[in-house]
């Protein structure tokens, strides 16, 4: 048995990470898990990690600490509901260097439901941020301890609220302009790839297989028709044809791999026609 | 920065989160009438395909303004540089899903309703956007003075949409999807057009989002992404059930018009959802030929009310423009209406300090023609407006009419044979002259008028249509009669480039005229291609740039 | 068969060619999604507007008429006005030529002579470190995607070390005088060119490595060998020449790919060139346009085919004239 090739492997790794590896991913890979342009997790320490925590309806709220930098991104989602109609009430967030910051007026209403998130320019207007500026330097304003709690005079009965820090740092690529894990969407894009690109080299090695070596055998009238066939798709522009295609068979991987591979057909077929006559003038 | 840390300890800050969306004003208010220009003595349109390289070639101090900036991490990266300044306006683009309603179940009203209250545009906007747009429930713009704000979409209400059907006699079959009252069937599938990912990888992702929502009440459609003229032909063959689709409008609310009434589901009409509703249509010709701008606007709010009841689309979110300029050059015009890529900026932009030196400004792509009869890309016409002067302008402040080479003018509503009419009457600037050196009077806005009727050029036939006559007591006064009664003519007037008359008289053949590249007779160094406007042209290099120098006898420079 | 039979078969198999493309090319814009005037998506434009527009394209006249004005500007190479611009078809063609032909010359040029440089160079030093290196370097050249290249390239040499222009042709304001206007071409060209060849040797080498390996296994090889032909001779005489027809036929029929080719490098370089002229004038419907430029790149394809068929005959005459027939 021969020595597989450096590129063999290759080949076997690029496989294993299209094929293997996305069955062990969990989750929508377009669903966004960290903050626009996160770093990798590996490289940038003094940047925050994703976090989440929920708020409990005492008193004492949620505390926890803080080392990082002021991170871009923050959310507040989910209910409130009080024991009664609170005449006074509010979400407090108490920064380390001891700043108190209401998030939320809860008063006047027995059930709230809250969808704070710092990406909405009302929530950086009130913080008093200029649209384009995005860390968020007055709630995070030192590191140490955050306290988030819920103030009221009346007590609060149930409480479903969730912080979530979307973090800056993520996986092992870091996110893309939407907070997506590039390695997730590397993964997947992969698989997609290598799909095509094998499928639609299948099918045109095989339509030019046939059509070199019946052009080539055969001869004649056929080879004729198939290598005039050839010059004009070899010079039909493929751009409309394209087009038109989509707009007839719709969009899709089948479809892509069908069209690639229809139109790429020429040159093998080329080869294995002059290869063919060779062999059939040969001795 | 340390901003916040000036804040003693223990003082509260109230997020005020009950505010309707405030930007905070990039620019104080401007007052068009006082800005004295241009003072640029030559000004570069840089040619700049790319938006990559375009962010390099700023940074890099080969361009001073760029604007339509959309990416969010362009937007982050340039708002951290501090040799720049961002300013950011709602703008009038407008995404929104249209329902077929000659179709099956799109014409229950209810489940629109329903369809509209699914739709989470909050989360939409904050998760595709990064909150660089604004999410939308108006059928105009906000930022149309026309908007009215009290008509709007229903907001996100999942519970109040599953009641709302259910009261009207919908229910679930067992796997969930939705069945019409009176019917045992559940739904069958639809989908919503949308343009592919590799053109529009966010209306792609929106389409997607907005098939799930709906899903979630149990419409079961699917997102089918298609190649852009495929998509706007099915529209046209009415072969669709939903479509997601932006659109960029303008001032004036008479877009409802083309969008609603009745008589626009033909070919070539944009009734794309085939709304036919008598109200609809009677409100429509109320505002298409109101008499005045109190009648205009009163229709325009009625319109608004009916269709956030129609609901024949769901509005889904408007775009915010960011433009980014130099902080090498003061005086840039940043409105609540306006970013600074706009042409008060070029008639008020200075160096910040030292000598004269030219201004660089992007061109996202090259201009097509520059022949003004042809013109159609929004780029020809960014080249285009700087030679060429309309009678009104556009106020950057609120968007109202201001004076520019009309000093003043009338609108009014003739009565008597052939039924009323409008008349609109113009008083001309007497100071204004042409880049020749000719004075400019009534007589070249007669030319240019009666020019453009005569050829009905597609680009201005609507604008001229319904001129009747155009009459010039004196050499400032212009009188143009219409053959029909609308206020909206003061606008499609008002907003014509004016042509210099004697010019217009020696051409013979519009469509192929290529006057930036006629040299102009006498003239040495000027073309054909040359107006009333702030700057003149001096030459086009296809591909990199059109070059301008300043019109030293603008009427807006003091002499 | 006669030589003269099997040009006059070659030459009529052409002009077919030519036709069922001229005729494909008609039917396949007009059957392309949408159309010109419909695309205008504009709420201030009523139908009638619409309607102006479309017979000022000469869309209204029943398309039998059209295909005939259509095959009448194509023989006679007035090309009419594009829908876009207004201007006649073959100057806004004629415009940008240069541009693309200063792009693609020098840049396709360098690469084919850099890969077979390096190609032979590979095959000559076979199993060594030089071969290994050339075969890495040509794989990684062949596979990288143009646009992610150009935009590393655009970064590192216009940006970081900002050594190169970073768009267009042409500084602005243009240098006064022919030559430094010469000079200044140049030194905007010469990212691009660079891009391109990097992007291009690589197929280039790997072919030349392999076609030349090849022929040093044939049998009239060995026989050469054998008759003890030195291996400097050997080489050169032999093996190069019977590399020169299939590299030949391989340089004139990608001709035509290297300009629909060019349609990404003069995006992203901002080029005024015949590539994105293709491009745009497809997506933007401009009928007589695209209909103009693919069949102009149509006459190049077929030419450069015939070219090559005609070529290598003459460098090696042991070629049958046959393959049809005989």
């Amino acid at each position: 048995m021969g020595k597989i090739r450096w590129s063999g492997w290759v080949l076997a790794v690029l496989l294993f990470c299209g094929f293997i590896l996305p069955l062990f991913l969990r989750g929508d890979p377009r669903e966004p898990v960290a903050a626009p342009f996160s770093k990798p997790s590996w490289a940038d320490r003094t940047q925050a990690p994703a976090m989440a925590f929920s708020i409990p309806p005492g008193e004492e709220g949620k505390s926890f600490s803080w080392t990082w930098e002021a991170p871009r991104g923050l959310s507040v989602t989910g209910e409130v509901d009080f024991s009664g109609v609170p005449s006074k009430a509010a979400l407090v967030w108490e920064t380390p260097s001891g700043a108190k910051w209401v998030l939320a007026d809860l008063s006047g209403q027995a059930r709230f439901t809250l969808d704070l998130d710092a990406r909405d320019m009302a929530f950086r207007a009130s913080l008093g941020l200029s649209p384009f500026d995005e860390s968020l330097q007055g709630l995070f304003d030192a590191h140490g301890t955050i306290r988030v709690r819920i103030e009221s005079d009346v007590p609060v009965e149930r409480s479903s609220l969730l912080v979530r820090v979307p973090g800056e740092r993520w996986g092992i690529f870091g996110t893309d302009q939407r907070g997506r894990d590039v390695f997730r969407l590397f993964l997947v894009g992969m698989r997609v790839s290598l799909l095509v690109g094998i499928l639609a080299v299948l099918v045109s090695t095989l339509i030019g297989l046939t059509a070199g070596l019946v052009g080539g055998y055969v001869g004649g009238a056929a080879d004729m028709v198939l290598m005039r066939t050839v010059d004009v798709l070899l010079s039909v522009p493929l751009l409309p044809i394209l087009m038109v295609l989509a707009a007839l068979w719709g969009k899709g991987l089948w479809q892509l791999i069908l069209i690639l591979g229809l139109f790429s057909w020429m040159g093998t077929a080329r080869t294995v026609r002059s290869v063919a006559l060779s062999f059939r003038e040969a001795p | 920065m340390g901003g916040f840390k000036r804040w003693l300890a223990g003082a509260v800050f109230v997020l005020a989160l009950t505010l309707p969306l405030a930007l905070p004003a990039p620019g104080a208010e401007v007052d068009p009438e006082r800005i004295r220009g241009p003072k640029v003595r030559e000004l570069y349109m840089v040619v700049v395909r790319d938006p990559d390289a375009a962010i390099l070639a700023l940074e890099r101090g080969k361009l001073d303004v760029l604007g339509d900036l959309t990416r969010p991490s362009d937007i982050r990266r340039l708002s951290k540089d501090q040799r720049f300044s961002l300013s950011m306006a709602p703008g009038f683009h407008m995404a929104q899903v249209g329902f077929n309603l000659r179709k099956s179940p799109w014409n229950f009203p209810e489940l629109r309703r329903a369809a509209a209250m699914v739709v989470p545009r909050d989360r939409l906007v904050r998760e595709l956007f990064s909150g660089y747009s604004a999410p939308l429930a108006t059928f105009l713009p906000p930022v149309s003075p026309y908007c009215d704000k009290g008509a709007a979409a229903p907001g996100l209400d999942v519970e109040g949409a599953r009641a709302l059907l259910k009261k009207a006699g919908w229910s679930w079959d067992p796997s969930g999807v939705l069945v019409p009252p009176k019917s045992k069937q559940p739904l069958p599938p639809a989908t919503i057009l949308s343009p592919t990912a590799g053109v529009a990888p966010t209306t792609a992702e929106l389409a997607d989002r907005i098939a799930g929502a709906l899903r979630e009440l149990g419409i079961p459609v699917k997102a089918e992404p298609l190649d852009f003229a495929a998509m706007v032909q099915r529209i046209d063959e009415r072969k669709f059930d939903l479509y997601l689709m932006a659109w960029q409008l303008g001032r004036d609310p008479d877009s409802l018009y083309s969008f609603y009434h009745s008589s626009m589901d033909v070919r070539g009409g944009y009734n794309q959802t085939g709304l036919k509703d008598a109200e609809v249509d009677r409100l429509l010709e109320a505002l298409r030929y109101a008499p005045g701008e109190p009648s205009a606007r009163k229709a325009a709010a009625e319109v608004q009310r009916v269709l956030a009841d129609r609901l024949p689309i769901i509005p889904i979110y408007t775009r915010y423009s960011v433009a980014a300029v130099s902080r090498a050059w003061s005086g840039a015009v940043a409105t609540r209406a306006a970013a600074a890529d706009n042409s008060w900026s070029l008639l008020s932009m200075a160096p910040a300090s030292g000598g004269a030196r030219p201004l660089y400004w992007a061109l996202g792509d090259e201009p097509k023609t520059l022949n003004p009869f042809t013109a159609s890309t929004a780029t020809d016409w960014q080249v285009l407006g700087l030679l060429y002067d309309t009678l009104l302008a556009v106020n950057p402040n609120n968007l109202s009419d201001l004076p520019w080479l009309a000093r003043s003018w009338k609108v009014e509503t003739l009565t008597g044979a052939g039924g009323p009419r409008t008349r609109l009457t113009f008083s001309l600037r007497g100071d204004v002259l042409w880049q020749d050196g000719t004075p400019f009077t009534a007589k070249d806005v007669k030319a240019t008028l009666l020019f453009l009727k005569k050829n009905s050029i597609p680009r201005y036939v609507d604008a001229v249509r319904d001129i009747d006559s155009v009459s010039i007591p004196d050499d400032r006064t212009v009188v143009v009669t219409m053959k029909n009664v609308s206020y909206w003519h003061l606008h499609s007037i008002g907003g014509l480039p004016i042509f210099p008359g004697p010019l217009l008289a020696r051409i013979d053949d519009w469509r192929s005229w290529q006057p930036a590249r006629t040299p102009l007779p006498g003239k040495p160094g000027l073309t054909e291609l040359y107006g009333t406007g702030p700057f003149v042209f001096r030459e086009a290099k296809a591909g990199d740039f059109v070059r301008f120098t300043r019109n030293d006898r603008f009427w807006l420079i003091p002499r | 068969m006669t030589v003269k039979g099997y040009w006059t078969r070659r030459l009529g198999g052409a002009a077919c060619v030519v036709a069922i493309v001229l005729v494909a090319n008609f039917f396949l814009f007009r059957l392309m999604p949408g159309d010109p005037v419909s695309t205008v998506l504009d709420p201030r434009f009523s139908p009638e507007a619409k309607a102006k527009l479309e017979a000022l394209y000469g869309l209204d006249r029943p398309l039998g008429v059209q295909f005939f004005i259509y095959l009448r500007r194509m023989t006679t190479f007035d090309f009419g006005l594009s829908f876009a611009t207004q201007r006649p078809v073959l100057d806004e063609i004629l415009e940008r030529l240069p541009n693309t032909l200063a792009l693609l010359v020098p840049a396709y040029l360098l690469s084919v002579l850099l890969g077979t440089v390096l190609g032979v160079l590979a095959a000559r030093r076979r199993g060594r470190v030089a071969e290994k290196a050339v075969l890495a370097a040509g794989a990684v050249s062949f596979s990288f995607p143009s646009f992610f290249v150009q935009m590393v390239l655009l970064l590192l040499f216009a940006y970081v070390f900002p050594v190169f222009p970073l768009r267009g042709s042409l500084s602005i304001p243009p240098p006064q005088g022919a030559w430094p206007l010469l000079a200044d071409r140049a030194w905007h060209l010469a990212l691009p060119v660079l891009s391109l060849v990097l992007l291009g040797f690589g197929g280039w080498a790997l072919t030349v490595r392999n076609l030349v390996v090849k022929v040093m296994g044939e049998d009239f090889m060995v026989l050469a060998r054998a008759k003890g032909i030195g291996q400097r001779r050997l080489f050169w005489g032999h093996a190069l020449r019977a590399v020169l027809p299939p590299l030949l036929t391989l340089f004139l029929l990608s001709l035509p790919g290297v300009v629909s080719g060019a349609v990404l490098t003069e995006t992203v370089f901002s080029l005024h060139g015949v590539g994105r002229f293709l491009l745009e004038s497809v997506l933007g419907q401009d009928y007589p346009a695209a209909g103009a430029a693919f069949y102009l790149l149509t006459l190049i394809t077929v030419g450069s085919n015939l070219l090559a068929d005609f070529l290598v005959q003459l460098v090696d005459p042991r070629i049958r004239t046959g393959g049809e027939g005989s």
